[in-house]
């Protein structure tokens, strides 16, 4: 939609370009994530809880170089969450003419869910800078302190997505933003970023940083956001440029197509 | 009250009243959430029975401590509040008892409310007997399956406060009676895990 004005084909390309190019940015990160975290990291199935610092500090000390390596790389890889998190609050904008809530809120839970994310990765990376020189014990603090920052800040991640399933069930604009089911969608994965939480109780089991429910559900139900939404836009940007072109090239059928 | 919808509900078009061929309560999008979470919650039953199965006696001996009456009695307090939302999304249906929805949508309403009351006091109850989350298996997983239930009950209390609000509506459009209809369907889902949770940590042998 172009606001009532009529647009040139290059307009409308590159208005399609620059949505595609933020919404790309989240397969990249969850490729650039699992890249780091799984391959590099090896920090999935997540180590046990109930590790000693010694056997913590040795899983920096003895493969410090791909360790460090998977941070740079996750480091990358959550600050693309600013041009994803845009490509759809972009798009809830335009349903909220006049009081933007729903979209200022997910400015204000993609900020502080990027730094959290940032910092995660920042305290593993202090825990591999030298891990020889630290007490294991420390080595072990700065690794459960990111492990922390990974899964126990969902709150603002959960204030996320339920800002665009809201967005998206109150949406009376006339405007077409995302189909009602995917607002279901982001309240359900809400839920099932909720027992992150958990962590803190539990050190053992499926509800520790390390287990099913604690580390598993989470994490998979956030990547299975990003993928989803990342679909959803990508398809509904392709759709609007098709029909924006077709409008132009009927207003001005000398344009060839 | 208009919240939710009204866009894309009509579409469907048929009246939601008559039970007409494939009519999805509520509307479809909705039981995204409902069957998801029934999911999420199937698989911490499996993951509960599995590690019941490795440690059998600890489960059983610690299954004594639990006060059967309040799971019983919150059952009851579960079953009677769905049932008086039933009748509430059917009168909320009919032109004729519309009249009736508010009473019967509050009445299930302060019935749900006593689940929380008797959940509080029977936490209470064994926190005052020195059984936390942490003094062995089977109590982490009596806290966290029954503590994630309560916060379902919690957010389908505020549904149905929402749901108190939209029964004042005395002519509602489909979009309302379809909300209605989903927000009753929430209640029951939290209804049903109960169920299931109810004999799973108190019953089972």
């Amino acid at each position: 939609m172009s606001n009532g004005q009529a647009m040139t084909r290059k307009q409308l390309d590159s208005l399609r370009a620059r949505q595609l190019l933020t919404a790309w940015s989240g397969p990249v990160l969850v490729v650039l994530f699992f890249l780091g975290l799984v391959t590099f990291m090896d920090f999935v199935p997540p180590p046990s809880p109930m590790n000693s610092g010694e056997v913590t500090a040795a899983l920096y000390r003895d493969h410090l170089l791909s360790m460090r390596v998977g941070i740079v790389l996750c480091s990358f890889a959550v600050a693309l969450l600013a041009p994803w998190g845009a490509s759809i609050a972009a798009r809830t904008r335009r349903t909220e003419t006049r009081f933007p809530v729903f979209t200022y809120t997910q400015l204000g839970c993609i900020g502080t869910g990027l730094m959290v994310a940032v910092l995660c990765f920042l305290i593993w990376a202090i825990a591999a800078f030298r891990p020889d020189d630290l007490a294991p014990e420390t080595t072990r603090m700065l690794h459960d302190l990111g492990w922390f920052l990974f899964l126990f800040d969902v709150p603002p991640f959960m204030v996320w997505m339920i800002a665009i399933g809201l967005a998206i069930l109150m949406n009376q604009s006339g405007r077409q933003l995302f189909p009602r089911w995917a607002g279901y969608f982001c309240i359900w994965i809400a839920v099932c970023e909720a027992p992150a939480v958990l962590i803190l109780f539990f050190k053992t089991g499926p509800f520790a940083y390390n287990g099913l429910v604690g580390f598993w559900l989470p994490t998979v139900a956030f990547f299975a956001w990003v993928i989803v939404f990342t679909w959803l836009v990508i398809r509904d940007v392709n759709a609007e440029h098709a029909e924006a072109v077709v409008a132009t090239t009927s207003a001005q059928p000398a344009a060839a197509a | 009250m208009s919240v939710f919808g009204a866009v894309a509900i009509p579409r469907r078009g048929t009246a939601p009243s008559p039970p007409a061929r494939a009519h999805v309560p509520g509307e479809p999008g909705l039981w995204i959430v409902l069957f998801g979470d029934i999911a999420v919650f199937t698989i911490l039953f499996v993951v509960y029975l599995a590690h019941r199965g490795e440690n059998a006696e600890l489960f059983a001996h610690s299954q004594q401590a639990l006060n059967r009456t309040f799971g019983a009695v919150n059952t009851l307090v579960l079953l009677s509040s769905s049932l008086l939302i039933v009748l509430a999304v059917r009168a909320y249906r009919s032109d004729q008892r519309r009249h009736l929805t508010p009473r019967l949508a509050i009445a299930g309403m302060a019935v749900g409310s006593c689940f929380v009351a008797i959940k509080i006091v029977e936490y209470h109850e064994m926190v005052a007997a020195g059984i936390t989350p942490s003094t062995n298996e089977f109590y982490m997983y009596y806290f966290v399956l029954t503590g994630l239930h309560l916060f379902h009950v919690t957010v389908g209390l505020i549904v149905l406060l929402v749901l108190v609000g939209l029964a004042r509506n005395t002519s509602p459009t489909l979009a309302n009676v379809a909300f209605f209809e989903g927000g009753a369907c929430f209640w029951h889902m939290v209804d049903l895990l109960w169920i299931i949770i109810f004999p799973l940590l108190f019953l089972v042998r």
